[in-house]
């Protein structure tokens, strides 16, 4: 009928809202969804959860997929090592390492950035991260349904600019410390970052599940220099019950020889996806979600892919 | 573990939109995919009832009600937007004068934001100056309950049996909303107007 249709013309005068838009509303309700806490508490949630977001979107300071001259170029294939077929998982992780030492040695400075790109899911992931944490980065998510820019306030003298759904703030900061974004205080052989991951562990003590994630965390946190690399695959070989899993797929939907860290909880099994020849770390995939690295460099600014 | 979470979050852009919100009970942010998937609707609903300008505070309330209430949300439906338009439209519902002054104004012209989008097609029916008087007159005068309900439906395109779930009202009073709403609507268009409509639609 007439009045019907009349009426929707009227109604499209009013185009859907954009993205822009929608920022304030958005961040007004991510911020109702993490309850403000004690001042303590908040700084470190403030800093995980900074970290939290580039791991999501990632996986892997490991190794470059796709990289540039300022960084970490993945070697092109180990010779003569156990076919992919018959590979078990101790053997996978060692050629890791072994795949990781071959990686030209970058030691990044503390003004520049990791600039990551990944693939959560459907969604694209680019972050920039200080390096030694006391720069402002930034994390753009892409998905279906839009495009969000988050700034990760550098953290100064112990005080970070304060975001909300985001944005900062103006003139309001809050206490900090710094979350570098490559760590030089990590060991560098496999004995002492044993050590290192025992003293750290977010599980219960042989929870293996749990320490595959601390593992992953480490990948994706942060930059990570040749010998520590190494020094994570090979301790993380140690590791009991451990599976190699074939023909498994990243969040990019690339094959490779998966690693799976059985779950002693039904939390849905970790399963960290490697390149079936050179070893490199490609992500995640199995029933916890999937996500794959796409690029990694050390770069200058923020903004700065290559 | 908030890493565990994240990970598992990852394939929640698959789900129903009742999946997502029960999961968001156990992980609140999970509430976002909510959010990014049905603001852009419900911010330009509230955009039309009360202006762009109020929309972005109400579509806020909109959503935090929701995250609020999200416990409370009926998993036997797999779409949140009735829910979602219901509770939109709670909101509104306590701007009215708003809502009233926001069709009076937009009697006189079209709002800037549709000039990229929409141009010409709606310029047609739109220049009809008498014919914006007259829409927007009888949209300030209905009754809210009946107002509701008609766009909802004309503009938002719910079905009846969603608009009923939205406002928590049986189908049958839906339908009697309606006619009245559209009765009301032909009256002020009247008997001599008839010819205009028919022109700017052949236009269009």
């Amino acid at each position: 009928m007439d009045d019907m249709r009349l009426l929707r013309q009227i109604g499209q005068e009013t185009p859907p809202a954009t993205t822009e838009q929608l920022a304030s509303a958005r961040g007004r309700l991510l911020a109702a969804m993490t309850p403000p806490s004690p001042a303590p508490t908040t700084i470190r949630r403030t800093t995980r959860k900074s970290w939290r977001l580039v791991l999501g979107g990632m996986a892997a300071a490991g190794v470059a997929a796709a990289v540039t001259s300022v960084l970490v170029l993945a070697p092109d294939r180990l010779g003569g090592d156990v076919p992919a077929a018959r590979a078990d998982a101790t053997q996978v992780l060692r050629n890791a390492a072994t795949a990781a030492l071959r990686v030209p040695d970058v030691n990044p400075r503390p003004d520049q950035f990791v600039y990551t790109r990944s693939q959560e899911g459907p969604g694209m992931r680019e972050s920039w991260m200080s390096v030694d944490g006391t720069r402002d980065g930034l994390i753009i998510e892409t998905s279906a349904a839009g495009r969000t820019e988050s700034i990760v306030p550098g953290c100064r003298k112990g005080r970070a600019a304060v975001l909300k759904g985001g944005e900062v703030v103006p003139g309001r900061t809050e206490r900090c410390t710094p979350a570098p974004a490559y760590r030089a205080d990590l060991p560098t052989d496999a004995a002492a970052m044993r050590t290192f991951l025992a003293e750290h562990r977010q599980g219960e003590p042989g929870d293996a599940n749990a320490t595959g994630k601390d593992v992953l965390h480490y990948l994706t946190g942060s930059y990570l220099r040749p010998r520590t690399l190494a020094a994570l695959y090979e301790a993380a070989a140690t590791t009991p019950d451990l599976r190699a899993v074939e023909q498994v797929k990243d969040g990019a939907g690339r094959s490779g020889i998966g690693i799976a860290w059985p779950s002693t909880r039904g939390s849905g099994e970790i399963v960290l996806v490697f390149h079936p020849e050179t070893y490199t770390f490609l992500g995640v995939g199995g029933s916890a979600g999937s996500s794959a690295v796409l690029a990694l460099a050390v770069v200058d600014r923020v903004g700065q892919t290559t | 573990m908030n890493r565990l979470r994240r990970v598992k979050a990852v394939d929640v852009g698959k789900l129903t939109d009742a999946a997502v919100i029960e999961r968001s009970i156990r992980d609140p942010e999970t509430f976002a995919v909510i959010f990014d998937r049905h603001a852009p609707c419900i911010h330009r609903y509230l955009a039309r009832r009360v202006g762009a300008g109020m929309a972005d505070d109400l579509a806020a309330e909109t959503f935090l009600a929701a995250f609020r209430r999200r416990e409370r949300f009926d998993t036997a439906h797999p779409d949140a937007r009735p829910w979602l338009y219901g509770i939109a439209t709670n909101t509104v519902s306590q701007y009215r004068r708003e809502e009233e002054r926001e069709y009076r104004l937009r009697q006189a012209y079209v709002p800037a934001t549709s000039e990229a989008s929409h141009a010409d097609r709606v310029a047609t029916v739109v220049t009809a100056q008498s014919l914006r008087q007259t829409l927007f007159g009888a949209l300030a005068e209905l009754s809210t309950g009946d107002r509701d309900v008609l766009l909802l439906i004309a503009w938002e395109e719910l079905t009846y049996d969603e608009t009923a779930a939205a406002l928590a009202i049986p189908v049958g009073t839906v339908r009697s909303r309606l006619n009245r709403a559209r009765k009301l609507l032909r009256d002020a268009l009247g008997g001599d107007s008839t010819l205009t409509i028919e022109e700017a639609l052949s236009n269009g």
